[in-house]
């Protein structure tokens, strides 16, 4: 009696079976792309009307979307019924939807439909627990919109602003005359410049000047390239200048220790200097006294005497 | 006998007792010692100036000046400011010279130092001349007069008789100069004064032309002015004998006497007189055709380019 699957039999169970692994793997990505494995939680809004809203609508926050309508229902509990929406949220936005959220259905002007718009709260407030009630805030008509617009204050301003409007038209046609006048000067400074006449006719309408500033630009381009190259000339000339500084730092090195020997001597110098210059002046005063003696002075030859410069006039013929 | 040891002995004890009452007798005038500082100051300066160095004279005489001012020793204010004025002049800055010497002329006058004030004169009719300003030199040269006379000085009336016949001599007036070298000849007492006459008597017999007369005056002069070391002095000598020789014909002789006047103007860096000396050199060498190169004077007479021979 054989016992096992034929090699036909395990081909075909092995085929089956990477089949099925395909089918499950590809099944999860779609379920990750899709967020079925998401947590999600549910709360409760309630509006006085539906607004065309469907299962599946959309719920936003920052014109983000965080989930999805899940159900609408009209409850009839109270005294006027109202339509009840149960929406799912990502669990990981829960921490945004707040005591102090309010959700609005919102309208898209031309296309697409409408969706949920829950204002984030602010973290002051507490967070609404799931199957929680979100606070809404219901979407006025067109017709409300008009019966606002139709207020009679909004009529009172209106009225207000046509009487200034045709007071500010008074004081319009008042003031044409000056406008006028003002408007032919213009029109005159125009003609003038146009003519090229004054400084800043001959700026504007003079070929010859603008070709001038042109030629200025162009030189001015021209030297900006010559000094580019200048430039790029004097970079290894800079480095040059690199390797000789340091040369001439290495040799200010022993003209510095020289310095400060020299330094360490002067401070020396003006006490020697004035040493000297006393030994001389008393030198001097002895030599002085020696010659004021009356029998030195009667003997000692008479020195050259101070006396006032006579330049004589020996004219050359 | 004559004993010799005590007798040098008795003479050396008397010799130093004299020493000892004379140190004694001597009192400490340190007023008179800053005067004395000022003199040998302006000693200095005055022996720079006759050297011809104008700007090392000129830093001694503002010196003493300074130090004459902070001690209040007017006659020695006075005094280097003529000395400036000198240097002045001879730098060819004449309103400066006259400013001094008008300052130092003022001061003079006000102390009633009618000898100083009497030179001061004299050298401003000296810028008047060097400004050929004949009338404002006899102004000055009569003011100068003046105060000579107040002084009764004769050296200071001396001077100004020299200084006049000079001026006269300028101005082609023989007569007039040799009345003015008749009054000075027995006032010139000094070796200075000497000098300036021989000189002034040679140049007037030159213009008498009485060459032999002029060598003798010359020569006189500049062995006086020699023996006194005026570098000035002799070098005018040295030049008016060049000029003797040249009219008597001897140009070997006048080209040596200018050689060396020359010489003497260079080495006191005189430019003006130095070009008038190559001025006479080319001539003589010219005439004499002697071929003497020039070569030396031209290039002391001018640093800069060497001129063209003519």
């Amino acid at each position: 009696m054989e016992e096992g699957f034929s090699r036909k039999e395990q081909l075909a169970g092995g085929f089956l079976l990477v089949l099925i692994i395909f089918t499950v793997v590809t099944l999860l990505v779609i379920a990750q792309a899709k967020g079925w494995f998401q947590t999600q939680n549910t709360y409760r809004i309630k509006f006085r009307q539906g607004y065309n809203l469907l299962q599946g609508s959309l719920v936003k926050m920052f014109n983000t979307e965080i989930g999805k309508v899940a159900l609408l229902s009209i409850t009839q509990t109270t005294e006027r019924p109202q339509v009840e929406v149960i929406i799912k949220v990502n669990a990981e936005y829960a921490n945004l939807i707040r005591q102090d959220s309010v959700a609005e259905v919102v309208s898209p002007t031309l296309i697409g439909s409408e969706y949920v718009e829950i204002s984030p709260g602010t973290s002051g407030y507490p967070r609404i627990e799931p199957h929680g009630d979100i606070p809404s805030r219901e979407r006025k008509s067109v017709t409300e919109h008009l019966a606002e617009l139709a207020s009679e204050d909004n009529i009172k301003k209106v009225k207000e602003m046509l009487e200034h409007l045709a007071k500010f038209s008074e004081d319009l046609k008042n003031d044409e005359k000056i406008l006028q006048s003002a408007l032919k000067n213009i029109d005159e400074v125009f003609l003038n410049l146009s003519e090229g006449k004054g400084t800043l006719g001959m700026l504007v309408m003079q070929k010859d000047l603008y070709n001038r500033v042109n030629q200025a630009v162009t030189q001015l381009d021209k030297f900006l390239v010559e000094a580019k190259i200048l430039i790029v000339d004097l970079k290894p000339m800079a480095q040059n200048l690199g390797v000789f500084t340091k040369s001439i730092n290495q040799e200010i090195e022993p003209l510095k220790a020289i310095v400060a020997n020299i330094k360490a001597g002067s401070e020396e110098l003006p006490d020697l200097m004035e040493a000297a210059t006393g030994t001389a002046r008393s030198a001097k005063d002895t030599m002085d006294a020696i010659k004021n003696n009356p029998l030195i002075r009667w003997t000692a030859p008479a020195g050259a005497k101070s006396q006032s410069i006579h330049v004589a006039p020996r004219t050359l013929p | 006998m004559w004993r010799r040891a005590p007798f040098l002995s008795r003479w050396a004890r008397l010799g130093l007792a004299l020493l000892l009452v004379g140190g004694c007798a001597a009192k400490a005038d340190p007023f008179g010692q800053q005067v004395k500082r000022i003199d040998e100051i302006s000693i200095a300066g005055e022996e720079l100036f006759s050297r011809g160095e104008l700007k090392r004279a000129s830093r001694n005489f503002s010196r003493a000046l300074t130090m004459s001012r902070s001690v209040d020793y007017i006659p020695g204010a006075a005094q280097q400011l003529n000395n400036l004025g000198a240097v002045a002049l001879e730098e060819g800055d004449y309103p400066k010279a006259r400013d001094y010497f008008t300052q130092a002329y003022d001061l003079n006058q006000e102390r009633q130092q009618f000898a100083a004030a009497s030179i001061n004169q004299a050298n401003l009719a000296t810028v008047a001349v060097k400004q050929g300003e004949s009338a404002a030199a006899s102004q000055h040269l009569a003011a100068a007069e003046d105060a000579a006379w107040q002084s009764r000085s004769q050296p200071a009336m001396a001077r100004v008789y020299l200084q006049w016949a000079s001026f006269y001599l300028d101005q082609n007036d023989p007569a007039s100069a040799q009345n003015f070298l008749t009054r000075a000849q027995p006032l010139c007492t000094t070796p200075e004064l000497k000098g300036t006459l021989s000189h002034n008597q040679g140049r007037l017999a030159l213009a008498r032309g009485d060459s032999g007369q002029a060598l003798e005056m010359f020569s006189r002069a500049l062995t006086i002015d020699r023996s006194v070391l005026d570098r000035a002095a002799m070098a005018g000598d040295l030049f008016y004998l060049g000029q003797v020789y040249q009219t008597r014909g001897d140009l070997s002789q006048a080209w040596d006497n200018y050689v060396r006047a020359f010489d003497v103007y260079a080495g006191m860096g005189r430019k003006a007189q130095l070009a008038k000396c190559l001025q006479r050199l080319q001539e003589v060498n010219r005439q004499g055709r002697m071929g003497h190169s020039l070569e030396r004077f031209e290039k002391l007479a001018n640093p800069g380019p060497a001129p063209k021979p003519s």
